[in-house]
């Protein structure tokens, strides 16, 4: 297994991404996003902003190492939202690593921008490298965002629980051009050790997102200035899977009206932990 | 010293495609990311690169013991995925793809099947039929296979019959010779131009280096798979994690649908299509897509500027051909300021245009000559032509027949065909030059030179004028059209005869047709102005 962190600060482009209605609102409908907004194709659902800069960021880790990394924790900063006639221009920067007990965590920081070079986006990608060593950090660290217990022990302020439908990953796929073998057929899955067909990350991450526009965005996804979440289990796209995402508001944040929430699956594992969703007030 | 233009910040040759042949380079592009898909068809059908590689890999499997090292087959199809299929898996095995335009019929396939006396033939179901008829006249070709039903199993029946046989492994070398397309030149019958591995990764190589593609990116193919062009495009998806899109034929009222639908970001254009896109009704559609590109050979001027305003994407005019792949296009930084500007830009890496009399020696800036081409990895000859081949790359270089001029900055510019000349008391004239000096006049829209029979000396100039909206000949009277002609070009050059025309006739792509001016009638000299009698 390669590792290298030689490149640690440099920095990857891609070409310009045109943006237009039928791509958003082909996205919308592989995540089933029912705001009229998004279907529409008006405005982007928000985590199809990790579609641009995908391939600088996969790119950045794989001149890291080619082993399988897992998506450890993803977070967008949000300064405008994606609309149709936008040029979106992404660059990707090897930001840190970091040790844990598994084996190094890699952080990818990128920035979207538009034609007139205005921010549109930043996400802080964050994958595992099991096996790999490390003796110190390198770089610089991602944001925190973690959600303490003491908030959990409250009700939750809101929830709700989206299913998934058998081909959703295919449309996932499809809709992100993200098509890893693991998500689409079962002998790529088995070959990874994975009983089914594995639930892209920002598919997941995706359905946290519905229901943080619904329940606390009042379905205006414009209002939303952060989505952030920790991947704490595989999803597998078995029959009656579904996401259950449950909000707990976490008062005035820098302006802004925190909360936070967790993500489990139909067996009620919780698949995404410690997120934090930032809202305009 | 007016400085050089460049095509800005690109990379080397050979930065973009580091194989040695396309089946490694088709075998990689396809095993990176299986389920990514190779092409998808503007009726819905989608072939993943495993499935394609999977089906190459069986036919390739289906040919072997059929075929050795460098025997011909030809291939007939519409736009199928078996097209692409058939090629891989030729190329797998060594053999050469001959090309056939589906539409051919026993005159125009007769002569290619007489000429490349290929072992095999691949064919829809209507083109076997006029392979069939030629049988006799083509005793090498033993056997037809037909696609038969649902794309893209049309040569499924041969790909269950064999084992696999991994493309990766494929034994095939750079030399060899990959495809022959049959290209019309002005005179003769039409030449099998042999194109290697070596050509093909280069076009690959430098449509890459141009024009930097990423994941998020489709190519629409609406041009005929028989080209060379959506080969070109498929490979170059292949390595850059992209996707083919591909029509079954170009088609106004589906063009941004499918657009749209497949979310093609850039396309290939040629011939008509410009006119006919602006021909299409105006509406929102064709400015909500994620088009970022359009490569066009042989851009009509008057059309550039509406093209990149009502579609919202630059359109880059590009130089190339069968024999010398891409031998220039209008660099990316420039686009916006040589709209309308006729340009076809300059070289890419590693290619050199010079532009020579009829001597073969340069000629200065500015001037019209002979655009003669070097570079690696051009054509590898005219089928069973080694004269015609010979002549074509006499020096080294490959003498395009076209005629273009090069500006001081090094801009380069299509002019015309070489042969379209005119031969006057043993002078020759090329027809474009004259065409070339009468549209810089301000009140010229078009001009069409053609050679009249003349009882003196040969032949005599026609020119034939199209004056701007609005204006008419006592706007500006033929004498004073000589006149400017004289001011400009060696005085033999200037028009002897003049005829207005209110429109002309145009080809598919968007020229004067002077073949039919020609045949307008038997004394082409009635009804115009003489200069020698006023």
């Amino acid at each position: 297994m390669t590792f290298d962190l030689s490149r640690l600060g440099q920095v990857r482009q891609t070409p310009e991404f045109r943006v237009n209605t039928v791509r958003l609102a082909q996205f919308a409908a592989a995540i089933d996003d029912e705001s009229p907004a998004h279907r529409e194709g008006a405005i982007a659902s928000p985590v199809f902003a990790n579609v641009p800069p995908m391939q600088a960021t996969i790119e950045t880790l794989r001149d890291v190492t080619s082993a399988f990394a897992f998506h450890g924790q993803h977070d967008f900063h949000y300064h405008r939202p994606i609309r149709p006639g936008m040029r979106l221009f992404c660059r990707a920067t090897l930001w840190g690593a970091v040790p844990s007990p598994a084996g190094v965590s890699v952080i990818v920081k990128s920035e979207t921008r538009d034609e007139t070079d205005e921010l549109v986006d930043e996400q802080y990608f964050n994958a595992l490298v099991a096996g790999a060593t490390l003796t110190k950090s390198v770089g610089d660290v991602a944001p925190e965002h973690r959600l303490p217990d003491s908030a959990k022990s409250a009700p939750p302020f809101a929830q709700a629980t989206y299913a998934m439908s058998a081909d959703q990953t295919a449309r996932y796929a499809e809709a992100a051009r993200d098509y890893s073998a693991y998500t689409l057929r079962l002998e790529a899955a088995k070959t990874l050790g994975f009983p089914h067909l594995l639930v892209h990350g920002m598919l997941t991450l995706a359905f946290a997102g519905r229901a943080v526009v619904d329940k606390v965005c009042g379905g205006d996804s414009a209002r939303l200035k952060r989505l952030a979440g920790r991947f704490s289990a595989p999803v597998f796209l078995t029959p009656g899977q579904a996401i259950t995402t449950k909000l707990w508001a976490l008062g005035p944040q820098r302006g802004r009206e925190a909360f936070g929430y967790e993500a489990s699956d139909a067996a009620g594992q919780i698949v995404i932990k410690h997120g934090l969703a930032e809202v305009a007030l | 010293m007016t400085a050089k233009v460049a095509h800005p910040g690109i990379g080397p040759s050979w930065s973009a495609v580091k194989h040695q042949t396309c089946a490694a380079l088709v075998a990689e592009g396809c095993r990176d990311e299986p389920e990514r898909p190779a092409i998808i068809v503007e009726d819905g059908l989608v072939v993943t690169r495993r499935e394609l590689l999977q089906r190459v890999e069986h036919f390739s499997g289906y040919l072997k013991p059929r075929l050795k090292p460098g025997d011909r087959v030809v291939v007939m199809l519409e736009n199928r995925v078996e097209f692409m299929i058939a090629l891989f898996a030729l190329m797998a095995n060594r053999a050469t793809l001959v090309s056939i335009a589906p539409t051919a019929q026993v005159h125009d396939a007769g002569h290619i099947l007489k000429d490349s006396q290929p072992v095999l033939a691949i064919a829809g179901e209507v083109q076997s039929a006029v392979l069939e008829q030629l049988r006799p006249e083509c005793p090498s070709l033993r056997d037809i296979l037909v696609t038969s039903g649902e794309e893209p199993d049309g040569l499924g029946r041969y790909e269950r019959e064999a084992e696999r046989i991994p493309l990766a492994e494929a034994p095939c070398r750079r030399d060899d010779i990959l495809t022959v397309f049959y290209t019309s030149g002005t005179t003769g019958a039409p030449k099998g131009c042999m194109l290697d591995h070596g050509w093909w990764l280069r076009v690959v190589d430098l449509d890459q280096v141009l024009f930097p593609r990423s994941w998020q990116d489709r190519q629409l193919c609406c041009l005929p798979f028989y080209y060379t062009d959506p080969a070109i495009q498929l490979m170059t998806s292949l390595t850059t994690r992209g996707t083919l899109i591909a029509m079954r034929r170009f088609s106004v009222s589906r063009f941004w649908d499918v657009v749209r639908k497949y979310d093609a970001s850039e396309m290939l254009s040629i011939a008509s299509i410009p006119a006919l896109l602006l021909k299409g009704e105006p509406g929102p559609r064709e400015r909500d897509h994620r088009m970022r590109a359009v490569v066009h050979a042989g851009l009509p001027k008057p059309l550039h500027r509406q093209l990149v305003d009502r579609f919202g994407f630059p359109w880059y005019d590009q130089y190339g051909s069968t024999e010398g792949g891409i031998m220039s296009r209008v660099p990316v930084d420039l686009a916006e300021e040589l709209v309308g500007s006729g340009s076809i830009g300059v070289e890419p890496p590693d290619v050199i245009i010079r532009v020579v009399d009829d001597q073969d020696q340069d000629v200065s800036t500015g001037e019209i000559g002979e655009a003669l081409i070097g570079g690696p990895d051009l054509f590898r000859g005219y089928l069973n032509r080694p004269e015609v081949t010979a002549e074509a790359m006499r020096g080294g270089w490959y003498h395009s027949g076209d005629l273009v001029r090069r500006d001081e900055r090094g801009l380069l510019y299509f002019v015309g065909r070489k042969k379209d000349m005119i031969r006057r008391s043993g002078e020759n004239i090329a027809a474009a030059e004259v065409e070339a000096a009468l549209r810089s006049h301000p009140k010229i829209l078009e001009a069409a030179v053609i050679p009249v029979p003349d009882e003196l000396r040969g032949e005599e100039v026609k020119a034939y004028i199209q004056l701007k909206d609005g204006l008419s000949r006592s706007d500006l009277p033929p004498d004073q059209i000589t006149a400017f002609c004289r001011a400009r070009l060696a005085s033999y050059k200037a028009p002897r005869y003049i005829e207005y025309r209110r429109e002309f006739e145009l080809t598919p792509s968007m020229r004067v047709q002077k073949q039919s001016l020609i045949k307008e009638g038997p004394d082409l000299t009635v009804n115009a102005w003489d200069r020698e009698t006023g």
